[in-house]
């Protein structure tokens, strides 16, 4: 998510001053539109910390918007100091019901379950009499805590819209630049492997449905304080959809996009109202224009996505990361299996890592090695077994918790956050298990720190400011590497981190997994022979999902039983 | 009372059918195609105006239903070549905004070409009389042809997907979307005939819905919502979850609306609630 540069906020800052000085210049009807655009932005802005920060496309969020401006009408508009907080709050609580049961679906099933919890609030006014009927009511706007004669009013809301989008605007700029901020952005760029570094992602992508909901209920809020009138059709998911249809206008990727695409949308509603009798048909022209062709929206136009801004080393002591100053970790799995239907994939495997210990696993294709790790890791349950850490039984955990627990591990299939630097990848890593507050900024030296201790020891350094996305498959397997330790995990669980890394690009690696097995307790699945003669204390040979052989490299090798199963020819 | 409860039975199993008929489509598209499509609503819409329009020009209410199908099957190809094949790998956000856009375009050329007006469109003459069915009550003859109509489409499809090739194939594409580039077939081809089929099955359903209830603008809107919630319940790409849930969700709306109207958009959200809770892939999802 961009964040304006200092250029991009002073012309932002040019056009508040410009907005707030309209009382001198311009009608009451043009700083009614002015509020109008205002609201609009502040409501787009709302859904950006869904759609924009963390990727989660809603179309509930008029629904919140709504249930803040009824707030109004059912407190029965008492003044606003109560009112601003009570609508906040309302909606918020709304958002706090419906999040736990709209995030238990992903993708196309979100869109479609906060669809019908946005319709299912709609109806809530629409259907029932809480609301006062289907056609809307005209409420006693509450009092603004001055005297406020009805010439002033447009004056007023003015600048009291512009306070608040200003206020709610600065806010999440300083929250994008917080852990949490980079967490939700994260989620957004790959959200299973900020599960597997150990962040609790559905927890993290409620914070962001209920803060978007609380400013949806402001937003809301503000518009009916402005137009005094309350409708059912303030919650149907068309005005979700239009906020969304701003965001794309001004810029998913920039916080400061659903601004520009507010004001964008209602210049493009005026003129359509002045110029032709079907406004909504020009409306409708341009959206396909602009989803079509428009891709990074308005605030694309003038903003290119570099790489992020690079953030200075701190200056170091010493290398606190290999100190964990307890006593050396265990991971022990005892019978795990687990079935795919008719397939028995992994069968009753029993392994203990410990720290200092390389264990390493071969077994030919489809041998079951890629599953262990996953049923250690937690990306998938248990059909039965066991599996503990330091004697805790975390047969039951979920990835993230896991990860939060110390089991780090890389992915067979290069699997990072890549839209964002190498830096950031590393420092998501650290700060899943760093316990930061959320609130605290995700630049802190601490975490910065642990990043750069990682890069260096996987000799990623100078590629720190590169965006991920764009390193070659030999840094990109590097980068797993870091990643996996950057989160000072106690266990590391490395799938094939040597996959398709040519003889020069392999040593160091392997030299690498040497170095840190001295303070981690090491499971390396792994296909290269020499490498795994080379680096590993114990072997275990499976095939077909059971353990076949266990022993040190030079009795795995000279076993019988392994040549004849596995290894055949040539060794 | 008892011959009440069972003409709204009749009713919701009826209504359900017709929600059958919409949301197969959206849940075809969606596992073929990978393409969510809100404009799916408009297009029944665009179904029970066309019915209304041949209707009144001909005199033939008859008419609009090949019309429906055929007008469905030649508007959704041209859908597809031309916009929606550019979407398919586009994220989510953009698909819902391209149609949400062409919602808005729907409307207008609707309201452009005929009016913003509530019409009726009368069932025709020769189905216009109640059939005697339990007890001695009737229920009216032209409901029970639109039953007749959803089940004998219904199980056309269920025949289509299960026993024929290119059935097999939309099978496969359901599952895994390379799939069909892997076995050989022609992904471009199969893509344009389900969104094809999709488009003509939802203006079908429009079409059969015209002279049950008044024809009028964002008429589709409440049939979006509820063929989403059929698809969540149902289960992504499930044929059978789609049936089984359009059933369900038809019941509950309908005698919802009979005997607790305060309630009823409400419980079918409560219900769809429900079941994300307990299985949030749905009743017949995979997973």
């Amino acid at each position: 998510m961009i964040v304006a540069s200092r250029t991009g906020q002073s012309l932002l800052g040019a056009a508040a001053l410009a907005i707030a000085s309209m009382p001198f210049w311009a009608s009451p009807w043009h700083m009614q539109l002015a509020s109008t655009a205002l609201v609009a932005a502040l409501f787009a802005l709302s859904l950006q910390v869904l759609a924009g920060a963390t990727g989660l496309v809603s179309l509930a969020q008029a629904g919140f918007f709504g249930l803040g401006a009824y707030t109004i009408y059912l407190l029965g508009s008492p003044p606003i100091w109560i009112t601003l907080p009570a609508a906040m709050a309302v909606a918020g609580v709304a958002a706090l019901l419906i999040g736990p049961l709209a995030l238990r679906t992903k993708g196309f099933f979100f869109l479609m379950s906060t669809l019908a919890f946005g319709q299912m609030l709609f109806f809530v006014f629409h259907d029932t009499p809480l609301g006062g009927g289907t056609d809307g009511q005209f409420i006693q706007r509450p009092a603004i805590g001055f005297l406020v004669s009805r010439s002033a009013r447009p004056m007023v809301m003015l600048l009291l819209n512009l306070g608040v989008l200003t206020v709610v605007y600065a806010s999440l700029c300083a929250l994008m630049r917080t852990a949490l901020g980079h967490a939700l952005q994260g989620i957004r760029s790959n959200e299973n492997r900020m599960a597997a570094l150990g962040h609790d992602v559905q927890r993290l992508k409620l914070i962001a449905f209920v803060l978007a909901g609380a400013l949806g209920g402001l937003a809301g809020h503000m518009s009916t304080l402005t137009d005094g009138f309350v409708s059912p059709d303030l919650l149907g998911w068309h005005r979700s959809a239009e906020a969304l249809l701003m965001i794309l206008l001004g810029g998913i990727g920039a916080l400061h996009g659903p601004i520009l695409g507010a004001f964008a949308l209602t210049a493009i509603q005026e003129a359509g109202s002045l110029i032709t009798d079907r406004p909504k048909l020009i409306e409708g022209v341009v959206f396909l224009l602009a989803v079509v062709f428009l891709r990074q929206g308005l605030a694309g136009l003038w903003t290119r996505r570099g790489p992020g801004t690079p953030i200075p080393r701190p200056v170091m002591g010493a290398e606190s990361n290999r100190d964990r100053g307890g006593k050396p970790a265990i991971l022990r799995a005892e019978s795990v299996s687990r079935r795919f239907g008719g397939l028995l994939a992994v069968d009753q495997v029993s392994l203990t890592l410990e720290q200092g210990i390389l264990h390493a696993v071969i077994g030919p294709n489809g041998a079951g090695k890629s599953t262990l790790v996953n049923l250690l890791s937690g990306e998938i349950p248990l059909t039965s077994g066991r599996v503990s850490l330091d004697g805790r039984d975390i047969s039951a955990d979920p990835a993230w918790k896991r990860g939060s627990l110390g089991i780090g591990r890389t992915f067979q299939r290069t699997n990072v956050m890549r839209d964002m630097t190498v830096l950031e990848n590393a420092r998501l890593a650290a700060q899943a298990r760093a316990s930061i507050g959320l609130l605290r900024s995700a630049a802190t030296d601490d975490l910065v720190q642990t990043a750069w201790i990682a890069l260096d020891r996987s000799g990623l350094s100078a590629m720190a400011d590169a965006t991920a996305g764009m390193l070659s498959h030999g840094q990109a397997r590097l980068l797993e590497i870091a990643m996996a330790q950057a989160g000072n995990p106690s266990v590391l669980l490395l799938d094939e981190p040597l996959a398709g890394l040519g003889p020069e690009e392999s040593l160091p690696v392997a030299a690498l997994l040497r170095d840190l097995a001295k303070d981690h307790a090491v499971l390396l699945i792994e296909h290269d022979m020499d490498v795994v003669f080379a680096v590993a204390d114990i072997v275990t040979v499976m095939v077909n999902g059971r353990v076949l052989a266990r022993g040190t490299p030079a009795e795995i090798r000279g076993s019988a039983d392994v040549r004849d199963a596995y290894l055949g020819h040539g060794i | 009372m008892l011959t009440g409860v069972v003409a709204q039975l009749l009713n919701g199993v009826q209504y359900g059918l017709l929600l059958f008929l919409i949301s197969s489509g959206l849940t075809l598209i969606f596992g073929v195609m990978g393409v969510i499509n809100l404009a799916h609503g408009s297009l029944f819409m665009i179904g029970a105006y066309l019915a209304f329009a041949v209707a009144s020009a001909t005199g033939y209410f008859w008419l609009a239903l090949p019309a429906a199908v055929l007008g469905g099957l030649a508007f959704g190809a041209a859908l597809e070549r031309t916009l929606f094949r550019r979407f398919r790998t586009r994220p989510h956000l953009d698909q819902v905004l391209l149609t949400f856009a062409l919602i808005l375009l729907f409307e207008e050329a609707r309201s452009a070409l005929l009016g913003n007006a509530f019409h009726s469109v009368p069932i025709p003459a020769a189905l216009d009389f109640s059939v005697p069915v339990i007890g001695g009550f009737g229920y009216s003859a032209y409901r029970l042809v639109v039953l007749a109509i959803c089940l004998a489409t219904a199980a056309a499809m269920a025949w289509l997907i299960e026993r024929t090739r290119i059935g097999s194939a939309i099978r496969a594409a359901a599952e895994n979307t390379e799939m069909l580039d892997l076995l050989g077939l022609d992904a471009s081809r199969i893509h344009t005939m389900v969104f094809a089929a999709g488009t003509a099955l939802a203006m079908l359903a429009g079409a059969l819905a015209a002279p049950l209830q008044s024809v009028y603008p964002g008429m589709g809107d409440g049939f979006l919502i509820l063929s989403f919630i059929v698809v969540v319940i149902g289960g992504l790409g499930s044929i059978a979850g789609a049936f089984w849930a359009a059933l369900l969700v038809g019941l509950i709306d309908t005698l919802g609306k009979a005997y607790l109207p305060q309630a009823a958009g409400i419980a079918v959200c409560a219900m769809m609630a429900a079941v994300l809770l307990w299985r949030p892939t749905g009743l017949f999802g995979r997973g």
